[in-house]
């Protein structure tokens, strides 16, 4: 697992690439996933040794939602991706529904997000070490 | 002379036979007539006067044994005597008008004393009687008088009871003019609850006679789904003696069913026995039909507040979705403004985030559009400004505009077939708008397939098309998609306010047009819209 390696997972693709840029910035490598059948097939694109050491999900997203991919992930045949930490980021009023997601997650982030925020979740859950 | 003569055969020497013989002897007699010296006047005065007097005593004689008789008094002594006294008396008479010519005076002085023994035997009889007969008497009178008084009592009863049961039938026609003027509809059963009396309302509502609805008739008239539930209620309710209510429709003359409040009292007896139930049917099936439309006002209601909070929590997301990006974009230039990082001053950098900047506003723009355009709509103030223009320009400018965005999702730009200079009067903002909402559908459910879009001209309309391959709509939602925020899936898997297909909806309409989608699950969707040239 590589903590300098972030997966965002979002239906909206001006967000994908904003918080690519912001993550981009900070000298981590980002992949992007529109959805979560994408977000797996991603997932097992990358060699076992080199998982990403984080996912940033959306909630509410076409083909395979938020959390339905959270429910996917720690049963067959994804339950080698389950020690992954996993931050929601949601735009929804309430957060109710992604408190019923834990502990299936390591945190959540209200949209819109301040940059700081962001960061420090990031670091909080996957400090990735200087070298890298 | 009979006294000489008499004298004369005393003095001869006589055996005692012969003067016993000779002493009832009456040979020498004359008749009584003598004595009146054969006057003519006299001896028929006398008898003409006995043979009356005699045959009145005979005649009463008579008359007393038939009263006897007949009034079954019972011959006792004292009758006896008095009948025997009034015989002998007339018989004495009669023996008068004999010995007016006769002389049989022994004879008749022997009837003489025979009628002595009756008339004193009566005289003892009736002096011992005096009281008994004084007693019977008052008896006889108390009798008569008590005779009198229950005749009198007899006519008293008879009347009072012509009088009651004259009440009676007034009070019972006062009941049933009563209950026939009602406007409710009325009925009288046996304590069993055997129905034996409707009012005319009732025949008037169910349009039925007595004959049909005797006894257990009325059921007939009820609707087949309740009569189960209020027999087995009625079978219950007909064994106490206490009032009861009942809610069930009853079928009209014209064959329509109204809802009835029903209502039975038990009339009962002295000893709390039930001798008829009493019962009316009150029509309520206004305040049921206003109690069944407050309840699906009520309900209604509540789902349009269901589906505004919806909205509500939807409006929010989509809002903060292009806002979290702008504020991530400055927040980010800002960061690195101040680290000193030049770079982003570069002429590709500033292009690059001012576009970007430009896109997210005017995204935010177009969703505020879209709710004002919701409320413009339900206020009525939703204006389009027609003008005569080359619809065939106006569709390719639309698809143009977004052939980089098909490109980039599809990896394929928008087929089109379009007839050149298709012309009509249509409000060219809002028609863009109509058309943008629907190929941005077609992207978002189009499963990242082809889009074709066709304009026809067609006598006196034109018609686009927009096709997609995509999830496509089940048919119990195509027609609900063109309401306000509805959606074909699920508004946790797609983004969007809900409302594009509801303004396009508003908008076609009016251009006196038509919207409306054929969809085959897993398949795809073609929306078309129509209007007049």
């Amino acid at each position: 697992m590589s903590c300098k390696k972030k997966l965002i997972v979002d239906d909206d693709e001006d967000i994908l690439n904003t918080l690519s840029e912001a993550l981009q910035a900070e000298a981590y490598d980002v992949l992007q996933a529109s959805n979560g059948v994408e977000a797996f097939r991603i997932l097992e694109a990358q060699p076992e040794n080199d998982l990403p050491g984080m996912i940033i999900l959306d909630l509410q997203m076409p083909v395979m939602d938020g959390g339905t991919f959270l429910k996917n992930l720690v049963n067959k045949p994804y339950e080698k991706y389950s020690k992954i930490p996993v931050i929601i980021s949601s735009a929804k009023g309430s957060l109710g529904d992604v408190d019923q997601l834990f502990p299936l997650t390591a945190g959540k982030i209200r949209k819109p997000m301040d940059l700081d925020e962001l960061y420090e979740l990031v670091e909080k859950y996957c400090r990735k070490t200087p070298n890298e | 002379m009979e006294h000489i003569h008499h004298s004369q055969q005393l003095a001869q020497p006589i055996s005692w036979w012969q003067s016993i013989l000779q002493y009832f002897s009456e040979a020498d007699f004359m008749p009584h007539g003598h004595c009146y010296l054969w006057k003519p006047g006299l001896v028929y005065t006398h008898v003409i006067s006995d043979f009356l007097i005699g045959t009145a005593y005979v005649a009463i004689s008579f008359t007393l044994y038939g009263l006897v008789k007949k009034t079954n008094l019972g011959f006792n002594r004292v009758v006896l005597c008095f009948g025997v006294f009034i015989g002998a008396c007339g018989w004495t008479h009669y023996n008068e008008i004999w010995n007016l010519w006769q002389s049989d005076y022994w004879y008749s002085g022997m009837v003489k004393v025979l009628t002595a023994i009756a008339s004193v035997a009566t005289g003892i009889y009736l002096f011992k009687l005096r009281h008994p007969i004084v007693a019977m008497a008052s008896a006889a009178k108390l009798s008569e008088q008590r005779r009198l008084d229950l005749e009198s009592l007899t006519r008293d009863l008879e009347s009072k009871i012509e009088e009651r049961s004259a009440a009676h039938r007034e009070s019972e026609a006062r009941f049933r003019q009563l209950a026939d003027s009602m406007t409710q509809l009325a009925w009288v059963t046996e304590p069993d609850g055997y129905i034996f009396w409707y009012n005319k309302r009732w025949f008037e509502y169910t349009g039925t006679d007595l004959e049909e609805m005797l006894g257990d008739g009325w059921q007939k008239v009820h609707h087949p789904d309740h009569v189960s539930r209020v027999l087995n209620f009625l079978k219950e309710a007909w064994k106490k003696p206490e009032p009861w209510e009942l809610t069930f429709p009853l079928r009209s003359a014209s064959g329509e069913y109204r809802w009835f409040l029903t209502r039975a009292v038990p009339l009962t007896n002295s000893q709390g026995e039930i001798v008829q139930w009493f019962g009316t049917n009150t029509d309520i099936d206004e305040q049921i039909k206003i109690r069944q439309k407050l309840e699906k006002s009520q309900y209604d209601l509540q789902q349009a507040l269901k589906a505004r909070d919806e909205f509500l929590s939807i409006a929010s997301h989509e809002l903060k979705t292009p806002l979290t990006s702008l504020k991530i974009q400055f927040q980010l230039l800002d960061r690195e403004g101040r680290k000193g990082n030049q770079e982003i001053y570069s002429k590709e950098k500033v292009d690059h985030s001012t576009e970007k900047a430009l896109r997210l506003v005017s995204r935010l723009d177009r969703l505020i559009e879209d709710m004002l355009d919701v409320a413009r709509i339900r206020t009525g103030k939703l204006t389009v400004h027609k003008e005569r223009i080359n619809v065939t320009s106006l569709v390719k400018d639309v698809i143009e505009r977004m052939q980089d965005t098909f490109l980039s999702h599809t990896g394929d730009k928008i087929d089109f077939q379009v007839e050149d200079d298709c012309f009509a009067a249509v409000d060219p903002m809002r028609m863009e708008q109509v058309l943008t909402n629907l190929l941005q559908n077609s992207l978002k459910y189009g499963s990242g397939k082809k889009v074709q879009v066709a304009l026809k001209s067609d006598g006196h309309s034109l018609t686009i098309s927009i096709n997609d391959q995509g999830i496509g709509i089940p048919p119990e939602l195509q027609d609900k998609i063109f309401h306000a925020f509805e959606r074909g899936v699920n508004a946790n898997e797609v983004s969007g306010l809900g409302l594009g297909l509801f303004i396009s909806q508003q908008i076609v309409k009016d251009h006196n047009g038509k919207i409306w989608v054929d969809s085959e699950m897993g398949k795809g969707s073609t929306f078309h819209v129509q209007f007049p040239k």
